[in-house]
């Protein structure tokens, strides 16, 4: 009975952090992706390709390079879209990849969460807005892409700001505690149903 | 003097086109208006831009809560001018559920202060790059720039609507009185506390900075002790206080007003003293009230039966140790239970404490059913199974009737709070839920301890007293405490029925004690009469329902004063605050021993100190809402105020002559 009470304890004080070793959904493609089966660390990006700070990180070509910088070190990358279907942003499963190619974008899962279900789990608000999950399915990082957000944002050179997920991604791969874990995420409010 | 005349006309022109300067962008354009024509040199002067946004599109605040951004202005000014601003107005909620923004809606104004030189050119312009962004579903970042050329041609001055607006947004830099920010230790939320002249019916807190409160949680406003406290939801790893600083809005009836809440005062920051015992000092209270409840009056009787049946099996450890993990796990899912449906009342937003149940009447009566029934049971020669299970089958397997009675010695157990419960489970129901199950798990443990020990070393029974005669007549007295407490029960329902209520529900026990005579009776060797006996057990308990009063139906206006407003809970002079109900015995109890001692009521008048008694017999809204604000779910609370609306003394639960009147002597 102790060992219970100890072990209720545990599990009520973990529930702050957020793990997400049990979350399972279909992706764009209709494929079931569990997160628990995926080896490697995990990037999530909330987007919504008519947003306009979005279209500003694909337009620059910023977010399809820190796409690529994170899958050059073997880094998997979940783009997400949880804009209601009807509302800004929302793109049906079948043309995700295809749209997403289109900017050079080449993510190993899109996942259309029309109802907000993922989004709402991940308390996503922002697009973009990125979480950053270890191997062991803790979120590491949650936050903004880079420190362009607030006022400067349209008149900043992207490419100048500091990229919050390639930091990141080094400490990751240097096996580092990460340098920063929360940053306040900038942009278009995620267009819930 | 046609020429004259197109001068005039042209002039005219230049003077409209000057009127303002505006930049066009496509959902909105920016105005400007400088507070004069000529710009004073070696001083402050105001310039104001108006941002008009198309009709149902806003745009954000410095702060923008979870999306959005603030507008962005870059100036270009001659040399020794210097621009600061916007000086931002106070702004409004903008809610996308389950998100938050911050911003204005149609339009705003934003003053910006311009330092200009000793010496300043006769003309000169003023270059603005302005970025903003609108949003109504979707977002536009509009942007834009222009040229204001001083001396200015054309001062036009504000509305008075533009000015009402201004009034009515603009941050006031003054202290608002006893401001306080108060950290509330174990919770997830800090509090913000003011004193306010006016009645303040709304209230919300803009921080300038990420990081300190979860926009999207509702803020909420209580007044007590005159002062207006405002408990704000703060994310899981938040900033640091002594760092906060954001605005301060509050509504009243004549008008809506802001405070600038800055970071520089660090002594603001308190640590809240209503929660001082922490989660595990809860945990460990709990532990401990739940033994002692074992003991209280109600709770022993039905006790007393498991020791019985210790007693009884003392040859048969296994079965002891069986009997008692069953009667635990009754006792704890019965803890865990009425723990869940207080967290479906509090979901619901509907204030309940523990002992809640004792004011419903519909609860009361069952009890008091409950009570005449297991008191007739007592007296007669029915076991434990037979009366609940129908089950004939010798006392010696029954493991439904142990977990039985591990259900039944909880719901016993309920009217009564036992010392150190009460703090524990007043915290337990101010934590998110993951808090408040371990706090009754622990109680449940404290409750189950005993047998447990028992039922695992078996060798301590043998040190209570052998089976025997002694035990069938103790069991049979036992039903003089449990129609006791039928009794006390019929009492306190008394205060929450007509008299006519009040009969069904003696009706209703008469048919209770015609149950148990119905169960008593030797069997027949008819088998028809044997049937007959059983149809009318099922009718007899069906028809206990019609004797249960739906609602309370008092007839007498009760002795309760009521507090109307929780808001005004404040005393102007020294005042000692009971807070009862009929169905606390340990109030009862510090009444009779303490506060109606002649010595304790002797000091009170001759000292001049008021004495109120607030009776939460009945539920009421507005006294749960005062207990719930000094950390307390269930009563007995006493407070003593010093008077002058100052704050209150706490007094323990449990009270002694001594103690009160060293309390009272210290006021």
């Amino acid at each position: 009975m102790k060992k219970l009470l100890i072990l209720c304890l545990l599990l009520s004080f973990n529930a702050t952090a957020l793990n997400i070793k049990d979350i399972k959904f279909i992706n764009s493609e209709g494929e079931k992706v569990e997160l628990s089966q995926i080896e490697s660390e995990i990037i999530f990006e909330w987007a919504n390709l008519e947003c306009p700070y979005v279209k500003r990180h694909y337009g620059s070509n910023n977010m399809q390079a820190t796409q690529e910088f994170a899958k050059s070190k073997n880094i998997m990358w979940i783009t997400v879209i949880s804009s209601a279907n009807g509302k800004q942003g929302y793109i049906p499963p079948k043309e995700a990849m295809n749209t997403f190619a289109s900017f050079g974008s080449f993510p190993d899962h899109v996942m259309i969460d029309e109802n907000g279900d993922l989004g709402k789990q991940f308390n996503a608000k922002t697009t973009p807005h990125i979480f950053i999950a270890d191997k062991n399915k803790n979120i590491i990082y949650q936050g903004a892409i880079d420190d362009a957000g607030g006022s400067q944002f349209w008149t900043t050179d992207l490419k100048e700001s500091t990229n919050f997920v390639k930091t990141v991604i080094s400490d990751i791969k240097s096996k580092k505690p990460v340098s920063v874990s929360k940053t306040r995420p900038y942009g278009c409010s995620v267009k819930y149903g | 003097m046609k020429f004259k005349f197109f001068i005039l006309i042209s002039l005219f022109f230049s003077l409209l086109t000057q009127a303002t300067v505006s930049i066009n962008d496509s959902h909105s354009k920016l105005n400007f208006y400088p507070e004069s024509n000529e710009i004073n040199a070696n001083s402050e002067n105001i310039l104001t831009i108006e941002v008009i946004m198309d009709k149902g599109w806003h745009t954000y605040w410095i702060n923008p809560g979870d999306s959005g951004d603030p507008a962005t202005f870059e100036w270009e000014l001659p040399e020794g001018f210097q621009i600061t601003g916007p000086i931002w107005p106070s702004p409004d909620k903008i809610p996308f559920p389950p998100l938050m923004t911050y911003g204005f809606d149609d339009r705003v104004i934003l003053p910006f202060i311009l330092e200009a030189p000793k010496i300043i050119p006769k003309k000169f312009e003023i270059g603005l790059k302005a970025n903003w962004l609108v949003c109504k579903e979707i977002c536009i970042p509009q942007s834009g720039s222009g040229k204001i050329k001083f001396p200015y041609q054309n001062v036009s001055s504000l509305s008075n609507d533009q000015l009402k607006e201004i009034k009515t947004r603009t941050v006031q830099k003054i202290d608002l009185k006893n401001f306080k920010v108060i950290s509330n230790k174990n919770l997830q939320t800090f509090t913000l506390s003011f004193d306010f002249p006016a009645n303040v019916y709304e209230s919300y807190f803009f921080p300038y900075e990420y990081g300190f409160i979860n926009y999207a949680e509702l803020q909420n406003l209580s007044k007590i002790n005159g002062s207006y406290n405002l408990e704000i939801t703060k994310p899981a790893d938040g900033n640091d206080l002594n760092l906060l600083s954001g605005v301060l809005s509050i509504k009243t009836q004549d008008g809506a007003f802001s405070y600038e809440i800055k970071s520089d005062s660090k002594a603001l920051v308190q640590e809240s003293n209503i929660n001082e015992i922490s989660f595990f000092t809860a945990l460990l209270f709990a532990l401990i009230g739940g033994l002692i409840l074992n003991l209280m009056p109600c709770v022993f009787p039905v006790l007393s039966l498991k020791i019985f049946n210790f007693i009884e099996k003392s040859d048969s450890p296994k079965e002891v140790k069986a009997h008692g993990l069953i009667f635990a796990s009754g006792a704890i899912l019965t803890f865990l239970l009425i723990c869940s449906v207080i967290l479906l009342f509090k979901y619901f937003g509907i204030q309940v404490g523990w002992g809640f149940q004792l004011q419903s009447p519909i609860f009361l009566s069952l009890l008091i059913f409950l009570f005449i029934f297991l008191s007739g049971f007592f007296i007669s020669s029915l076991n434990l199974n037979v009366a609940f299970t129908g089950n004939a089958v010798s006392s010696s397997s029954g493991y439904s009737s142990s977990f039985f009675t591990g259900f039944l010695a909880v719901i016993v157990a309920t009217p009564c709070t036992a010392p150190f419960m009460g703090s524990a489970l007043g915290l337990a129901l101010l934590q998110p839920s993951y808090q408040t199950y371990p706090i009754f798990l622990s109680l449940a443990l404290g409750f189950c301890f005993p047998y447990l020990v028992l039922s695992f070393n078996p060798r301590l029974i043998s040190f209570l007293p052998k089976p025997g005669p002694w035990m069938e007549n103790l069991k049979q007295f036992m039903a003089f405490p449990m129609g006791l407490t039928a009794i006390w029960l019929f009492w306190i329902l008394s205060a929450q029925l007509n008299r006519f209520d009040l009969s069904l529900v003696l009706v209703g026990s008469l048919v209770t004690i015609f149950i148990v005579w119905l169960s008593n009776l030797k069997k027949s060797e008819l088998r028809v009469l044997n049937k007959v006996k059983t149809l009318l057990v099922i009718i007899s308990v069906i028809s206990l329902a019609f004797f249960v009063p739906l609602s309370t139906s008092s007839e007498e206006s009760s002795k309760v004063v009521v507090i109307n407003d929780t808001n005004d809970f404040e005393f102007q002079n020294p005042t000692f605050v009971n807070f009862t109900a009929d169905w606390c015995i340990t109030c009862k109890v510090n009444e009779a021993r303490v506060l109606k001692s002649s010595k304790v009521l002797e000091y009170l008048d001759s000292n001049e100190i008021d004495y109120i008694i607030y009776d939460w017999t009945e539920r009421n809204e507005n006294i749960s809402a005062v207990l719930e604000s000094y950390g307390r779910s269930g009563v007995p609370l006493y407070l003593l105020f010093k008077g002058n609306g100052t704050d209150a003394i706490i007094l323990p639960e449990i009270l002694t002559e001594t103690m009160v009147l060293n309390a009272l002597r210290n006021l």
